[in-house]
């Protein structure tokens, strides 16, 4: 005798299956998508920091300012020792001398004083450029990263105030002066030199010795031309950016933008992400 | 007198004659150009020094100071560079020595790199001027005459009197001029001359 076991009904199974398999190909998408679109973003705002930060770092050295004011601040210097050294030639040798020696060596002092103001209000005037470039292009584009969609919000960036440095590990763009024996013999034991490659040291107060010793001439970190051929404004990477010393001229900004993440998924995720911008300004030009 | 004695004597003659006539022409060279060298200041106003809002540096002039021999102006040797705004100097860089013997004399020469300097050119050349002078006297050379382009000389003669080179100071009979340095100023090669003095 045959005993039919009861089977089950293999209608219907399949309806499952796929309804299954379907729900989580679909929710498995829907993470894709929100990773993609956190992801997407992410590079959005990358770019979008880039560009506020050459932005700000063009303006620093625009039409090569602050290289001319390095490059002068030097030979201003060795203006000053010059009319130095020749009036002390006169007070020992040439006494007759001594009022046309004096003119020309107060003049050079002179020159120098004025020099250092006239640094200190373009360190200052650089600086409020640069914030202003840096915000008007903020400004301007902000807008259009907000997204609003039903899986994936993001907020409008905010930016806070900018920071304004050098490059790390940059020396000024200023080839060594050469004319004055005594000089150069004085600027190597100072320790003023790069001896590598004979550039002024950045962020230095290369003071002369004796009575001009209270003259300033602060040089300042800018890359050097090479082989004649300036270096434009570029963007850089996030951690060789340092702080400048106060009074110093600046060569690089960095920026932060921050912008609310959110993802509607269930339970609600999100949170704040935050982008990095950095660039250098251009390098410094030879000395017309 | 045989003819060869004539002869001999009529060459001696000449020769004597050819002697003169040539020291009396190199004495009036040496007159007219006292010097053995010249230094050549040439400014030029640069046009993209310091461009930004609320310069105070601009415009900013070079001058760019060459010497050479009378003997060979081709073979100019480079001296130095001086930046000016306004005629204060701002900025030197030495490129070479004056290697010029003591004693020899100097002619220094004014020029422009355009037919048009500007104000700041002749306030630049002035104070050169008195700084080459003066790098001269320590060098134990004599400026025998600052030539000047023509269309730049009263200006610069009135710039080296705002630098306090003064005309002729009063002086008589008793109290005869005295100054340390003289400056004989001239228009191109023979226009007017002045001389300044710097007591």
């Amino acid at each position: 005798m045959i005993v039919k076991h009861a089977l089950r009904s293999p209608r219907g199974n399949m309806l499952v299956l796929v309804s299954v398999f379907m729900s989580t190909i679909v929710l498995a998408l829907m993470l894709a998508g929100s990773f993609s679109a956190i992801f997407f973003q992410h590079n959005r705002l990358q770019t979008f920091a880039d560009e506020i930060a050459l932005s700000g770092a063009r303006k620093l050295n625009e039409r090569d300012r602050l290289g001319q004011m390095n490059n002068m601040i030097a030979r201003c210097r060795q203006l000053v020792y010059s009319s130095r050294d020749t009036y002390e030639e006169v007070n020992t040798h040439y006494p007759h001398l001594n009022n046309l020696a004096s003119q020309l060596l107060d003049e050079a002092r002179d020159g120098a004083h004025d020099l250092e103001i006239e640094r200190q209000y373009l360190k200052n005037l650089a600086i409020t450029e640069a914030n202003n470039a840096m915000q008007t292009k903020f400004n301007s584009e902000k807008n259009r990263y907000a997204i609003n969609l039903p899986w994936f919000k993001a907020s409008v960036p905010s930016m806070p105030t900018p920071k304004i440095g050098q490059v790390k590990d940059i020396e000024s763009n200023i080839t060594m002066l050469t004319g004055f024996d005594d000089l150069e013999s004085y600027d190597l034991s100072m320790g003023y030199i790069f001896t590598a490659s004979k550039l002024y040291k950045k962020n230095i107060n290369a003071k002369l010795p004796g009575s001009d010793n209270d003259l300033n001439f602060k040089i300042t970190s800018l890359a050097a031309p090479v082989e004649k051929i300036v270096s434009p404004g570029r963007v850089i990477l996030a951690n060789v950016y340092v702080a400048a010393p106060e009074d110093n001229l600046r060569s690089a900004v960095q920026i932060e933008l921050r912008a609310n993440i959110a993802t509607g998924l269930g339970a609600a995720g999100g949170g704040q992400s935050k982008i990095l911008g950095t660039a250098a300004a251009c390098g410094g030009d030879i000395q017309q | 007198m045989s003819r060869v004695s004539s002869l001999f004597i009529i060459s001696i003659l000449f020769v004597l004659t050819n002697i003169v006539f040539v020291n009396s022409s190199f004495a009036e060279d040496r007159i007219t150009r006292p010097f053995d060298w010249v230094v050549e200041i040439e400014t030029k106003e640069l046009a993209k020094q310091f461009e930004y809002t609320g310069s105070h540096l601009k415009p900013i002039v070079k001058t760019h100071i060459v010497f050479y021999a009378t003997v060979d102006e081709a073979d100019k040797k480079s001296y130095e560079d001086i930046w000016y705004h306004n005629g204060k100097p701002c900025g030197l860089e030495r490129l070479g020595n004056l290697t010029i013997r003591p004693g020899d004399g100097i002619a220094i020469k004014i020029k422009h790199k355009t037919d048009s300097p500007t104000e700041g050119e002749y306030k630049a050349a002035a104070n050169a001027i008195l700084r080459i002078i003066l790098d001269a006297n320590l060098n134990h050379n004599s400026v025998a005459i600052v030539t000047l382009p023509d269309g730049s000389y009263s200006p610069i003669i009135s710039e080296l009197r705002n630098q306090n080179a003064v005309d002729a100071p009063p002086h008589d009979a008793d109290h005869p001029l005295e100054s340390v340095v003289n400056i004989f100023l001239q228009s191109g090669t023979d226009g007017p001359t002045q001389t300044l003095y710097f007591l």
